[in-house]
């Protein structure tokens, strides 16, 4: 036997079977038995447009009115159809599904209770993902009030993902770009229910028309899903009805996950440096104001063009954040609502501000009549645009309404790191800058110069890292809170970020201290050195730092599913 | 604007603001044709044919897009009579599954050197098939090789496997993992109706104004009959009696959260309390069964107040229950693993037929006593898979039955084995006596799936040849044997289903199966062919040949299908509920049985069992102090997750760790908080799982999801003693806090 198996030809029975093996291996590729079967409906009018109407409004929309998601909760038992519906109906990618269902349950013994609750786009009054948008790739229909992404206008800078406080507006990886549910406006074209309506074996979902008027009052009321981000943001429209109230007190699904957010690392760099970089204007141009007998001139025409190099190192770093880059230009489109379109004006003029600056020292003087004057106005316009880009950036995030990013905590960050990087990054440039042109002055003041600059980014480090270790007091909170959460995750999944975010910044703080007290014994060589290394730690520290900003941030979100 | 003009301006104002472009296609619909509403565009069928879903045994119809003779997309049937134009999150996602890159797409042998899988040629495989198979029976007897099936596979693959495992192959023990979720329904019909027979159709859901879950969550494990259930008119009662607060009993009017197992002590009491009350259907009673007078005197001892300490339910709320029973005019019964997966299991849920019984509430719309079945063939391969019975309800063991057989299928008597099967907990027994030593796995996961895994792992090395046959290479089960058999899957092959409410539905074949992947069927036949029992078979060649053979094998018996033509007519009805006899004119897409109040006892009459409640085989104890409950977790899993987890969407859609549902209470006391990591220990096994504080159960119990691969290294190996199904249910464990809990 075991050699008909390695010489098949010798026994004629294995002819036989692999005859009968070979008609069957063909016999499974064989794709036309179905056509046996096939359906005979060809000519029948869509049904499943009929039988699902009852899901949409009877009458037209009439003025102040909107459509809505309306979810009878009592209906919903949790089975999720309607996500696999989105998906399929909606020929979406992988795992894409713009209908996500979460979980509300309760710990409480008096009363036991778990309620599914199914989400998409809200398709809210005041829309935040189109507030947010720089390039107005959103638009709310003006007369069914669905807001609508424009695949193709968006450039895939994430901003509206962020704005969001629903986690509605998801992003394309492979596409460079968000998608977002537009409640299947196509379908709606044709008079027929959206995906997920059609596909809810309890018809728990269904197409209603709101009063514009009523969203808001019940938004402002807080009126809402327990579990949810405050209404009064966005005023979303989506209605979920119980016979039974849900009570406060539900923890959600994902509650207690600690799952980081996307840490977003172009931004992490381009945010520090560019912050780095408009601190280090102020501080040049303080020492210009403080120091008359101008010795600092003489190493401006360096300084200025290693400080906007950093600016551009940032903004190169902005542009690879892009899913769409080519498109970046469109970034300034929603200047007139989009705190992001704003910072992108105002880093783009204090681009312009700083290179001409820089630029300056390098022209020769018949071409530039009044240099020094336009010297000194373009030193100020450096600092004042690069602060005015700095405020934008605060209230990109502070519009968000997440906690750990609010206003004064990110100013504390943001301004922070300028203060305390900017220094660093002079102090890093000046010996650097002395050794490079060799004047006998220049190296003495930068020495100097580069010590003192070491004693105020030491100090500037230390409350830096004092203020960003604030939220940590949040961990004995009572509740939950939000900041809980970022503490937990800061010292919790980020733990090694948070390590080296400390080691790095206390360092930083040891070694600057040492160059300013020992700067004077030596050499520029020992002090650029000292400098570059101290300097390199401290900005080490606030790339950290950013990391956390972002990965550590409670996102808020619809009530989510069980994560384990 | 000059037209010269347009362009570049529309190219600028596309650049500044573009409204439409090659991303928005991507996402275009257009209308579907063939009574579709909008699908995308890129999805648009060329044809669309209906067949029932492969899951569970809710039997739902598919509407399957065709482009060029291949399934390019599918939505739920509306014209079928089943799920009524919806699907759970796995019919969906039921095409998705089959792509994925782990299919067995050719034969896999264990390597002699390495030890590894590799792959090799059908030929050889088949070969080594027999000649391994056949030496361990020359060995040790026929019977010293077994195979354990599935309830996943069609009726005509259940049949031929069943024939040709024990006709041709002269095995005597073979069984299916329909052991573990429906032996004990069909042993408790057997034994009460006089044949295995669900009597209700799924418009009993929408009929009944009192409906009875026990042990059954069908928001989660059948969403599709719980369609039905929100469907109903009459504002019914609904009864969930269940240890935990699941997703059904938040839905429900009256939730019974009785202590673990004390199920059959509740119900027992509540026939007292009918019969004490004269809330009974005497005249039902004693014109169509029999023993009723031995059960009344039985269920005399339950007091309320004793059922009200055993269970842990007040008397009030078990003095509701009745109440609403009495008052109900159509009662219902529905159960499932709750009942069937116990020690006691068969007795449990002839506590509940016992209930319709006496209260009348049987054969007449939206009543019954209702077994809700798993598995989407599981009762196939109840009724034609040859496996612990003989062909369509018959016995091995019964002369004039083997007669009957041989005579159909054109066979010598003498290849009909003359003993009844060893059921799957007795072949893993015999595995371990030694006296099983060779085994083939049909499209099923033991290693995952089984109670006690650890211990079956074990067993492995006593096997000296393990085959297994399955459309993925990676199955915990593909993994550790000796030979790989690559299977076509659902939708890449064609037969037929029977659903919970005996409905006979139609597979069909629209996907290419993947390399050399072949259906069942066909390694059948091809095993028949290799193994030198071709002739026997010669009437099989394709599953519409053994259609008609197993129509041939029903014929005279309840589930007697020989008025169904062809598969055409299964086709065109959107399936078929037995019986349908010959001649038999089908005029009711929804039918029960038991209108005549003629059961399949000689006498005609049903027939009350019952015996006195057990305590658990593992009560906890002092160093096991919690009960572990265990379950489905979420609609978008399927039993082991070979299939589920290959769907992204879905894997979004259930936690990806494995997790454990902790009272607060407990959690407290333990210092346990939320998503720590925890050990739960049983005396088989420890495991670490997160930790989920949720007052949906009890304190002192625990809950586990089983379609985690740990889940059953904890569960106690104890059965049934009639329908030896695994008590998967209730076991002893203890749970502590570990690592420092969060990491």
């Amino acid at each position: 036997m075991i050699n008909a198996v390695l010489n098949p030809e010798n026994d004629s029975t294995i002819g036989a079977h692999s005859d009968l093996l070979g008609l069957l291996l063909r016999d499974q590729q064989e794709m036309s038995a179905v056509e046996r079967f096939s359906m005979r409906h060809d000519e029948q009018p869509s049904c499943q447009v009929q039988q699902y109407r009852s899901l949409l409004p009877a009458t037209p929309l009439e003025e102040g009115e909107q459509y809505a998601f309306s979810v009878d909760l009592d209906r919903c038992s949790g089975c999720k159809a309607c996500v696999t519906a989105c998906h399929n109906l909606n020929g979406l990618d992988d795992h894409e599904a713009w209908r996500d269902v979460g979980l509300l349950y309760s710990a409480s013994t008096e009363l036991p209770m778990m309620q599914h609750v199914t989400a998409a786009c809200h398709h809210c009054v005041n829309p935040a993902c189109m507030n947010a948008c720089p390039t107005n790739a959103y638009e709310k229909d003006p007369i069914t009030g669905i807001v609508k992404h424009l695949d193709d206008q968006c450039f895939g800078c994430q901003y509206c993902t962020l704005a969001c406080p629903y986690g509605v507006p998801k992003y394309h990886e492979k596409k460079g770009i968000v998608r977002k549910c537009d409640m299947c406006s196509q379908r709606l074209a044709n008079d027929e229910a959206p995906a997920c309506a059609q596909a809810c074996p309890h018809e728990a979902i269904a197409i209603t028309k709101v009063s514009v008027t009523e969203a808001r009052s019940r938004a402002t009321e807080g009126e809402f899903i327990t579990g949810a981000h405050n209404p009064s943001y966005t005023t979303p429209t989506t209605v979920y009805k119980s016979r039974k109230p849900l009570p406060k007190n539900l923890l959600k699904g994902d509650q207690h996950d600690l799952t980081p957010e996307h840490a977003h690392l172009p931004l992490v760099l381009m945010l520090v440096l560019i912050q780095v970089s408009a601190g280090a204007f102020l501080f040049l141009q303080l020492a210009r104001m403080l120091n008359p007998a101008a010795v600092v001139d003489p190493m401006l025409p360096f300084l200025t063009v290693g400080i906007f190099g950093v600016s551009q190192l940032a903004l190169a770093a902005s542009t690879v954040h892009l899913g769409r880059p080519l498109y970046a230009f469109r970034g300034i489109l929603g200047i007139r609502h989009s705190w992001m379109s704003r910072e992108i004006a105002a880093f783009g003029a204090y681009s312009a501000a700083a290179g001409t600056y820089a630029a300056s020292f390098w022209v020769p003087e018949f071409l530039m009549p009044f240099q020094p004057l336009f010297q000194q106005y373009l030193g100020y316009a450096a600092v004042l645009t690069g602060y005015i880009g700095l405020a934008c950036s605060i209230m990109i995030y502070e519009c968000t309404q997440r906690r750990f990013w609010n206003g004064t905590a990110t100013t504390m960050k943001f301004v922070g790191t300028s203060l305390c990087g900017g220094t660093a990054l002079l102090m890093m440039l000046a010996p650097i800058v002395a050794l490079v042109t060799g004047d006998a002055s220049i190296r003495e003041f930068a020495g100097t110069w580069s010590g003192r600059l070491a004693i105020a980014a030491s100090a500037l480090t230390l409350i830096k890292l004092l203020t960003d270790a604030g939220v940590l007091r949040h961990l004995t909170d009572a509740t939950f809170t939000s900041r809980k959460k970022s503490a937990r995750l800061i010292l919790g999944p980020l733990r090694s970020i948070t390590t080296g975010r400390a080691v790095c910044a206390a360092l930083g703080i040891v070694l600057t201290t040492t160059l300013g007290v020992f700067e004077g014994s030596l050499p520029l060589m020992g002090t650029a050195a000292l400098a570059a290394v101290s300097g390199s730690l401290i900005l080490a520290g606030e790339f950290a730092e950013r990391y956390l900003f972002f990965a550590a941030v409670d996102a808020p979100r619809m009530p989510g599913g069980l994560k384990s | 604007m000059s037209s010269a003009l347009t362009k570049p301006v529309s190219l600028v104002r596309d650049l500044i603001h573009q409204k439409s472009g090659p991303l928005t296609r991507e996402l275009i619909q257009q209308p579907g044709g063939f009574g579709l509403g909008n699908i995308p565009a890129s999805a648009r069928p060329d044809r669309t044919t209906m067949m029932v879903c492969g899951f569970c045994s809710t039997g739902c119809g598919l509407n399957i897009h065709l482009k060029d003779r291949q399934a390019i997309g599918l939505t739920p049937a509306k014209n079928s009579p089943v799920n009524l134009g919806m699907a759970c999150p796995k019919g969906w996602e039921a095409l998705e599954v089959l792509k994925a890159k782990d299919r067995a797409t050719m034969p896999l042998t264990r390597c002699a050197g390495s030890g590894d899988l590799r792959p090799t040629e059908w030929h050889i495989a088949l070969n080594e098939f027999c000649d391994r198979f056949k030496a361990i029976q020359k060995e040790h007897g026929n019977d010293s090789v077994a195979f354990i099936s599935t309830g996943q596979i069609v009726n005509e693959e259940m049949a031929f496997l069943g024939a040709l495992a024990k006709f041709g192959m002269g095995m005597i023990h073979g069984d299916g993992n329909t052991r573990q979720c429906m032996a004990t329904a069909a042993t408790a019909y057997k034994q009460s109706f006089g044949f295995d027979a669900p009597p209700f159709t799924y418009q009993d859901f929408e009929e009944s104004d009192v409906l009875v879950f026990v042990g059954a969550n069908p928001c989660i494990a059948h969403p599709i009959m719980w369609e039905r259930v929100m469907r109903n008119q009459n504002n019914p009662e609904i009864v969930v009696v269940d240890p935990r607060k699941t997703e059904t009993a938040m839905q429900s009017t009256q939730h019974l959260a009785l202590a673990p197992k004390s199920d059959l002590t509740l119900f027992y009491g509540l026939a007292r309390l009918l019969i004490d009350n004269g809330w009974i259907d005497r005249e039902f009673i004693d014109a169509h069964t029999t023993e009723f007078d031995a059960f009344a005197e039985h269920v005399a001892p339950y007091t309320l107040e004793r059922v009200s300490s055993e269970t842990g339910i007040s008397p009030d709320a078990i003095l509701h229950l009745a109440h609403t029973i009495h008052e109900g005019k159509k009662v219902s019964f529905w159960w499932t693993m709750g009942v069937n997966q116990s020690y006691e299991g068969t007795r449990l849920a002839q506590s509940l037929i016992n209930l319709a019984l006496m209260t009348g509430n049987i054969g007449r719309p939206g009543t019954g006593a209702n077994s809700i079945t798993g598995q989407c063939n599981a009762m196939g391969s109840r009724m034609f898979s040859n496996t612990t019975g003989l062909f369509a309800g018959r016995d091995f063991e019964k002369e004039h039955d083997r007669k009957d057989v041989a005579e159909i299928l054109g066979i010598d008597v003498g290849s009909i084995p003359q003993e009844n099967s060893l059921a799957y907990n007795e072949i893993i027994d015999g595995i371990e006596s030694g006296k099983i030593r060779g085994l083939w796995v049909i499209a099923t996961n033991p290693a995952h799936s089984w109670i006690n895994q650890n211990r079956l792992k074990e067993l492995r090395e006593k096997l000296d040849f393990l085959v297994v046959q399955d459309m993925y290479s990676t199955t915990e089960t593909a993994q550790i044997a000796d030979l790989v058999l690559p299977a076509a899957a659902w939708g890449e092959k064609e037969g037929t289903f029977i659903n919970s409410e005996r409905r006979i539905g139609l597979v069909k074949k629209v996907s290419a199966a993947p390399g050399q992947a072949l259906s069942d069927f066909f390694i059948f036949r091809l095993i028949a062919e290799y193994w030198g029992c071709g002739e026997m078979f010669e009437d099989w060649g394709s599953p519409a040949d053994v259609f008609e053979i197993i129509k041939k094998l029903s014929a005279g018996r309840p589930n007697d299908i020989t008025g169904i033509t062809d598969y055409h007519m299964i086709d065109e009805a959107g399936g078929i509920q037995w019986p349908l006899r010959a001649g038999e004119e089908l005029k009711d897409s929804q039918r029960r049985l038991f209108e005549d109040g003629q059961f399949y006892h000689a006498d005609g009459k049903a027939k009350f069992y019952f015996e006195a409640p057990r305590e658990m085989p593992e009560p906890p104890d002092e160093d096991y102090p919690f009960t572990l409950l265990t379950g489905r977790g979420s609609a978008s899993q399927w039993h082991t997750q070979t299939r589920t987890s290959k769907s992204a969407v879905l894997r979004k859609l259930y936690p990806k760790t494995i997790f454990a549902e902790i009272h607060p209470d407990d959690a407290n006391r333990l210092g346990i908080r939320p998503e720590d990591w925890v050990e739960v220990a049983s005396r088989r096994a420890a495991i670490e799982v997160k930790a989920l504080i949720t007052v949906a159960v009890q304190p002192g119990q625990i809950f586990i999801p089983m379609h985690y691969k740990l889940t059953n290294q904890l569960t106690h190996d104890s059965f049934d003693p009639y329908s030896k199904q695994p008590s998967y249910k209730a076991c002893a464990v203890t749970i502590r806090q570990t690592r420092g809990g969060s990491r």
